[in-house]
């Protein structure tokens, strides 16, 4: 019985219960991450179709083209702002609904962002 | 026996497969609680796995699979070993780049913050998803969006390779990502 519960608890980090309304600080920094990722993915492609120099900038690898570049800079986007907002938020709790909102919202930039006839539109193809 | 090609696609797929059938065992274990070790265990495999297989499935369509796509055809080649420009030389299947292989190559990208994101939550606090239903929820919301976002990859992945002719899968060369960027 010992042994089972000391397993269940592998790799989880025992925190005090935040309250209801509320989300553990490291939680919330991971889930916003995310969405600044996606967010960040949709921005640099919209920025590298509609500004010719960014579509340069952004070509790391002739053979991949500025797609490189995107995914570059997108993930070193999410990795600087999941570090930022984990070391902020770690021995904080965040309001439940705020981290929601902001979270969808970000995901939704990086959805709209990827979808071609929106950054056509943007880029005036 | 493979080309070099032929065995970046074949990887590409076989991560790409195993995330998108992955998704329903990985789901079930936000969606239905259950206690003991070894269901912490599967919970942990699934979600951890699901993230390792999104970015290997990006990584390797990007790096991999996508130069072999794109290359540029040297004058007066043959464009049946060239997929992107065969597909832009016809007002048929010019859609099939400018909207498929765009958005195929784009929204594929999306998968792995999402996937990385609930493993993490699920690693570092699986006792608190237990416990609340509405961290489980969103966790569920990140990982079904991340296996939307792979699966319109996937069958986007899958039309076009039906559409233009991959050639280029059956050359022994591999285009050189170390080669320098020239502005044009």
């Amino acid at each position: 019985m010992a042994d089972e519960e000391a397993t269940t608890r592998i790799a989880t980090v025992s925190r005090p219960e935040p309250p209801p309304d509320r989300l553990g600080g490291s939680t919330a920094a991971t889930l916003l991450a995310s969405g600044i990722g996606c967010a960040a993915f949709g921005i640099a492609v919209v920025a590298a179709e509609s500004l010719q120099p960014v579509k340069q900038l952004f070509t790391l690898s002739t053979a991949v083209g500025p797609l490189s570049g995107k995914a570059v800079v997108a993930v070193v986007i999410y990795l600087l702002a999941w570090a930022a907002l984990f070391l902020a938020c770690r021995r904080r709790t965040m309001p439940f609904a705020a981290v929601l909102r902001v979270t969808a919202v970000l995901i939704g930039i990086g959805v709209v962002g990827t979808f071609p006839p929106f950054y056509g539109l943007v880029a005036g193809h | 026996m493979f080309t070099p090609n032929q065995i970046f696609l074949i990887v590409h797929i076989t991560v790409s497969v195993v995330f998108l059938h992955a998704f329903a065992g990985g789901l079930a274990t936000l969606v239905r609680v259950r206690e003991g070790a070894l269901a912490r265990r599967i919970q942990v495999a699934s979600v951890v796995g699901m993230a390792i297989m999104a970015w290997a499935t990006v990584i390797s369509g990007t790096w991999l699979i996508y130069p072999g796509y794109r290359a540029e055809p040297p004058a007066g080649a043959a464009l049946e070993a060239y997929p992107r420009a065969w597909l832009m030389s016809g007002d048929a299947t010019a859609w099939w780049h400018t909207f498929g292989m765009e958005w195929k190559e784009h929204v594929g990208w999306l998968a792995p913050f999402l996937a990385t994101a609930v493993a993490v939550v699920v690693l570092l606090h699986g006792d608190a998803v237990r416990r609340d239903p509405r961290l489980r929820r969103i966790l569920g919301v990140l990982f079904t969006t991340a296996f939307l976002a792979t699966a319109v990859a996937a069958a986007l992945g899958a039309a076009i390779n039906k559409v233009a002719p991959n050639d280029f899968l059956l050359s022994a060369g591999v285009p050189d990502l170390r080669e320098p960027f020239s502005p044009l």
